[in-house]
């Protein structure tokens, strides 16, 4: 494995450990979509999982957030294991997601879709919600004031009461990430966040990206889009075939023969 | 905010022009058949509302309905004549053994989705209704329970058509203001994110199977319920009525209102009670020979024809058309306005403005 034993490395080792993914394997039925993957990401870090179309990026994502059941292999935050929790307790724990083919709840308005970022955050029950309680009210101003201040920091504010399916693809994928962050995650997965978007809106994310880290967010990005990724990871993994071929900071990643083997060189084309 | 208050606002308008409405109809009707089909619509309203907040909201189909209005008419039936119990307390310890048996079924259930879900809420219907008429020593069988006691409190007797509708329709607008109440909630948005993506749900902290066992208990208590005052209004009860032909009906009532709508229920079950009525009377008329069985042929028409041209239902689909028209109106105006703008700005002609999709 490349980018050990350097100063970056002992940077990096220095922070604390948030997520801690330990030999993870997934097997569909004879074919391996991940094996053996072992990866971490520090508290305040931007960490990165590339690697060609297939190589199993969306479903290290799909196994941290309990979607997909590990089929050997286990899984960290904070040092507690979260592998074999149900997906909506994965989330109580902290970590939330986008998705790389968007799961907007196109039923509902811009805002609500938000609000459902809070659930995690929030405690109405259905009884309380029924009798609309005071205290049910209350809480629901709340989410409601969360919510729109999350929109207006992805600059969508004004489209607040729109119906969701009525947005364009591009601010979709910011609601997706509004709502993720609505979670107040420890560490915030995204998938593909780039996926479609043109270049100043690749900019604009990169900077949204760093907003949300500052705000004390970790997050993890599967990435296909090498812009991005060369600007903002702190750290990359590179996948191939389910398998890690390479670890590093971006310029070690930039400048690995086997890295551009298998995945730079086919971007040439 | 502001949305929310208006909303808040048209709901309890709405509300208020309900209960004069309903309180002021028997006034003008006074024909105890009619009173009685009214009776009947805040009846399957209560049904209807319930299934919409599982069909509608939480996505979840149920064919079976009808077995949780049945094993209320039937739990109160059995709990008053044959052990006395007095009918308040057997209604609630009914809207118990029937929140617990939904509760049950729900944890297999809901394993299930989509068609296969249906099927299985299909033949738990099937099933209930086959225990009303296999297990004679409790149910009565096929000729049923009879002489089951009117409803009173406080020496006050309900043992009128009009005591009844105004009974049956007391509790119709509870569950309706309960259900406006979960719909506009962190609960109702829970319900509608798992309809809309599940998989996104689960990812943000909603508990899907949690929220889909609640909202089919509330449901089947609705039913359950309806299903007593049933029993304590008409003194009689066998499973003719608990069938699946029911379920499909009330299926019908939350298509025709729309099927995420609380208020387009009333509409639904109004429309579907008048209709069932008239068929009633009119086939036997046009078909000679015929029997309920055409009656399940219209609804079924009407299903399709509903599905296929205005998927949000009747109701809906009328209220978002006439909003729509309204509204088309003004924005075409505007556009008319803006297109001149862009003419004069010279903008026209070198693609689109605004759109950025990709």
């Amino acid at each position: 494995m490349t980018g050990n034993g350097n100063g970056h490395d002992t940077a990096r080792a220095s922070r604390r450990t948030l997520l801690e993914a330990k030999n993870l394997k997934k097997d569909f039925g004879g074919v391996v979509a991940v094996d053996n993957f072992s990866f971490s990401v520090k508290e305040g870090e931007i960490v990165a999982i590339i690697g060609p179309n297939g190589a199993g990026k969306t479903t290290v994502f799909n196994l941290i957030t309990g979607v997909h059941s590990l089929t050997s292999g286990e899984i960290f935050l904070h040092g507690e294991k979260i592998n074999g929790l149900k997906p909506y307790q994965i989330a109580e724990k902290g970590i939330s997601r986008t998705f790389q083919n968007l799961q907007i709840f196109g039923n509902m308005t811009v805002v609500e879709n938000v609000m459902v970022g809070r659930h995690p955050r929030s405690k109405a029950g259905i009884i309380s919600a029924a009798l609309s309680l005071g205290s049910a009210r209350s809480e629901e101003k709340q989410i409601l004031e969360v919510s729109t201040k999350l929109l207006e920091d992805v600059g969508l504010a004004s489209r607040a009461t729109d119906l969701a399916s009525s947005l364009p693809f591009g601010s979709l994928r910011l609601v997706e990430i509004a709502r993720a962050v609505a979670v107040e995650p420890k560490l915030l997965l995204l998938d593909e966040p780039a996926a479609g978007l043109a270049g100043q809106e690749t900019a604009d994310l990169a900077q949204l990206i760093y907003r949300i880290r500052d705000g004390g967010t970790s997050i993890l990005l599967v990435e296909h889009d090498m812009e991005l990724v060369m600007g903002v990871a702190d750290w990359v993994y590179v996948l191939d075939y389910g398998r890690m071929i390479a670890e590093g900071t971006r310029s070690e990643i930039q400048s690995d023969a086997k890295v551009i083997a298998a995945y730079l060189g086919d971007e040439a084309d | 905010m502001e949305r929310k208050g208006v909303e808040e606002y048209q709901h309890f308008i709405t509300l208020a022009a309900l209960i004069i409405v309903i309180g002021g109809l028997p006034f003008f009707v006074t024909s105890s058949y009619h009173l009685s089909i009214m009776a009947f619509i805040g009846i399957n309203t209560m049904l209807a509302v319930g299934l919409c907040l599982l069909m509608g909201y939480a996505g979840q189909v149920s064919l079976g309905h009808a077995a949780f209005y049945g094993i209320g008419a039937y739990a109160s039936g059995i709990l008053t004549t044959r052990f006395q119990i007095n009918p308040w307390l057997a209604m609630a310890m009914a809207a118990i053994v029937t929140g617990v048996i939904a509760y049950v079924i729900s944890v297999p259930m809901f394993r299930l989705k989509g068609n296969n879900l249906a099927m299985g809420t299909l033949g738990f219907g099937i099933i209930v209704y086959l225990v009303f008429v296999e297990m004679r020593d409790w149910t009565g069988g096929p000729s049923g329970l009879m002489s089951i006691p009117s409803l009173s409190a406080f020496g006050f007797v309900f043992d009128s058509d009009m005591k009844y509708y105004y009974l049956i329709w007391a509790f119709t607008l509870l569950f309706l203001v309960l259900s406006l109440n979960i719909v506009n909630s962190r609960v109702g948005r829970a319900l509608r994110s798992i309809h809309g993506s599940e998989v996104a749900a689960e990812t943000l902290g909603v508990n899907t199977s949690k929220y889909k066992s609640q909202i089919l208990v509330v449901s089947a208590v609705y039913a359950s319920i309806a299903g007593s005052l049933y029993a304590h209004y008409l003194t009689f009860i066998n499973p003719q009525p608990f069938s699946f032909k029911l379920s499909i009906e009330i299926v019908v009532m939350v298509v025709i209102g729309g099927l995420s709508s609380v208020w387009g229920a009333i509409f639904g079950a109004a429309t579907t009670t008048v209709l069932s009525e008239v068929l009633r009377a009119l086939i036997p008329k046009l078909l000679r020979g015929a029997t309920g069985e055409y009656e399940i042929v219209v609804f079924g028409v009407i299903l399709m024809v509903v599905m296929i041209f205005m998927p949000e239902g009747l109701f809906s689909g009328i209220v978002r058309r006439a909003k729509a028209w309204r509204n088309g109106r003004a924005l075409r105006m505007r556009a008319i306005e803006s297109d001149a703008a862009l003419h004069t700005n010279g903008l026209v002609g070198q693609g689109p403005v605004v759109a950025k999709d990709k």
